[in-house]
C-alpha cells in the first residue's frame, strides 16, 4: 500500500489505528487531522441538504452525516457537490421509514445546487421558436445544464419550499408532485409542475420531438396547457438551444 | 368512447397555433431571462450575513459577510441601481469592492 493511501485508510474510521508512519508527537495530531476530516464532511451535508436537516432535526442528522461520510468518502474536492449517494443512503435507511419523501426531497436539494453551480450559458429565446416556426413538429431541444426535472409521489416542492425558509407546515405531503429547478441567469427557479406539465417537458428533455412531447402532456391529462408550458419553458430558461437536424 | 377517438393527433397547424400563443405572451410578460439578466455586483449594500453566492459548502462567499453594509462582499441587484441606491449613513454601493465597513 502506497504511503498515502495508508494515510487516508485511517482517516474516516475512529477506531483505525493510526498510521505506523505517523511517528512522535504526530499521532495525537493525526487524531486531530481524522477528527476534523469527518466534521468537515458532516458541515458539507449540513449545508448541502438543509430541507433534511430540518425535517430530520440537528441532532440526528448529525449523527446520520457523520455515518454516511464515514461509508462515502467525497469523490471530488469541491465540497458543494459532496454527498451525490446520499439520496440514496436515506432511501436506504430502515430508521425513516416513517420520511417516505426524504430521499426524493434529498435530490431535489442536490438539484437545486447543481443548478447554482452550472455553467452560465444563454438559454432558448422565443425568437428562436420563431425562426424555426416551419418544422416545429419536428424540433428536438439541447436541455440547459442547469435544468432538473423530478416527478415524486409527494408533495416535494411544498415539502422543499416549506423547510427552505417557510414554516415547516405541509398540509398534505402524500400527493405527487413534480418540481421543475433552472436557472436562466443568476437566480435559481423552483416550479411546481402538474403532471401534464411534467410529463411534456420529461420527454423534450429526454430528446422527444415537440409533437411526440405535446402528445405525452395530453396524455397525462386532457387539460394539458400547451401554450402556457412552452411559455414556461422559454421563460424558465428549462433549454439553452434548439437541435438542428444534423444532430448538433 | 372508443381509443381512437380519444387519441389526439397532433398537426403542424395545431402546434404553430400554441407556440405562436406562447411567444406572443411572453414577449408581453417581459420576464425574458435576457431582463432578468441584467443585474449587476454591487459592494457594500449587503446587511451581514446576507452577501450572494451562499449555495452549499466550500463556497468561500457564503453569506459570510460579518458586517452591515461590508466594503469587499457583493449582492447581486438590478443593473443601473447599484451606486445610486439609498443606504443607512449616506453610504454608496460600489462596482469595486470598497475599503469602508471591513470587519474588526
Amino acid at each position: 500500500m502506497q504511503a498515502e493511501a495508508r494515510f487516508a485508510a485511517g482517516l474516516l474510521d475512529p477506531s483505525a489505528p493510526v498510521p505506523e508512519q505517523v511517528r512522535d508527537q504526530a499521532p495525537r495530531r493525526y487524531a486531530v487531522y481524522r477528527n476534523n476530516v469527518t466534521v468537515g464532511l458532516v458541515k458539507a451535508l449540513e449545508a448541502n441538504f438543509p430541507a433534511v436537516r430540518r425535517l430530520l432535526g440537528e441532532a440526528y442528522f448529525a449523527g446520520l452525516a457523520r455515518a454516511f461520510a464515514q461509508r462515502h468518502p467525497p469523490e471530488s474536492p469541491l465540497l458543494f457537490h459532496y454527498g451525490a449517494a446520499f439520496p440514496a443512503y436515506l432511501a436506504a435507511q430502515d430508521d425513516l421509514s416513517g420520511f417516505p419523501y426524504l430521499a426524493d426531497v434529498a435530490r431535489v436539494e442536490q438539484g437545486w445546487r447543481r443548478a447554482y453551480h452550472a455553467a452560465d450559458v444563454q438559454v432558448l429565446e422565443a425568437a428562436d421558436l420563431a425562426l424555426a416556426a416551419d418544422r416545429l413538429m419536428t424540433l428536438r431541444f439541447k436541455p440547459h445544464p442547469a435544468t432538473f426535472v423530478l416527478a415524486s409521489s409527494y408533495a416535494v416542492h411544498a415539502i422543499l419550499s416549506a423547510n427552505r425558509g417557510g414554516d415547516g407546515v405541509v398540509a398534505d405531503p402524500a400527493r405527487p408532485q413534480a418540481v421543475l429547478i433552472t436557472r436562466p441567469a443568476h437566480d435559481v427557479i423552483v416550479t411546481a409542475l402538474p403532471a401534464e406539465q411534467h410529463a411534456f417537458l420529461a420527454a423534450l428533455i429526454d430528446g422527444a420531438q415537440l409533437a411526440e412531447a405535446a402528445e405525452r402532456g395530453f396524455a397525462a391529462g386532457e387539460s394539458f396547457d400547451l401554450a402556457g408550458t412552452i411559455r414556461l419553458m422559454v421563460e424558465a430558461g428549462v433549454f439553452q438551444s434548439l437541435i438542428t437536424q444534423d444532430g448538433t | 368512447m372508443s381509443n381512437t377517438s380519444t387519441r389526439r393527433v397532433f398537426t403542424a397547424a395545431m402546434l404553430a397555433t400554441a407556440v405562436t400563443a406562447a411567444i406572443s405572451a411572453s414577449a408581453v410578460t417581459s420576464s425574458s431571462p435576457a431582463a432578468a439578466a441584467e443585474k449587476e455586483k454591487c459592494f457594500g449594500v449587503a446587511m451581514a450575513g446576507k452577501n450572494d453566492c451562499a449555495a452549499g459548502a466550500g463556497t468561500t462567499c457564503a453569506g459570510t459577510s460579518k458586517v452591515d453594509f461590508q466594503g469587499n462582499s457583493w449582492k447581486y441587484v438590478e443593473k443601473g441601481t447599484c451606486t445610486s441606491m439609498m443606504i443607512d449613513g449616506g453610504r454608496k454601493g460600489s462596482l469595486e469592492p470598497l475599503t469602508r465597513d471591513l470587519p474588526a
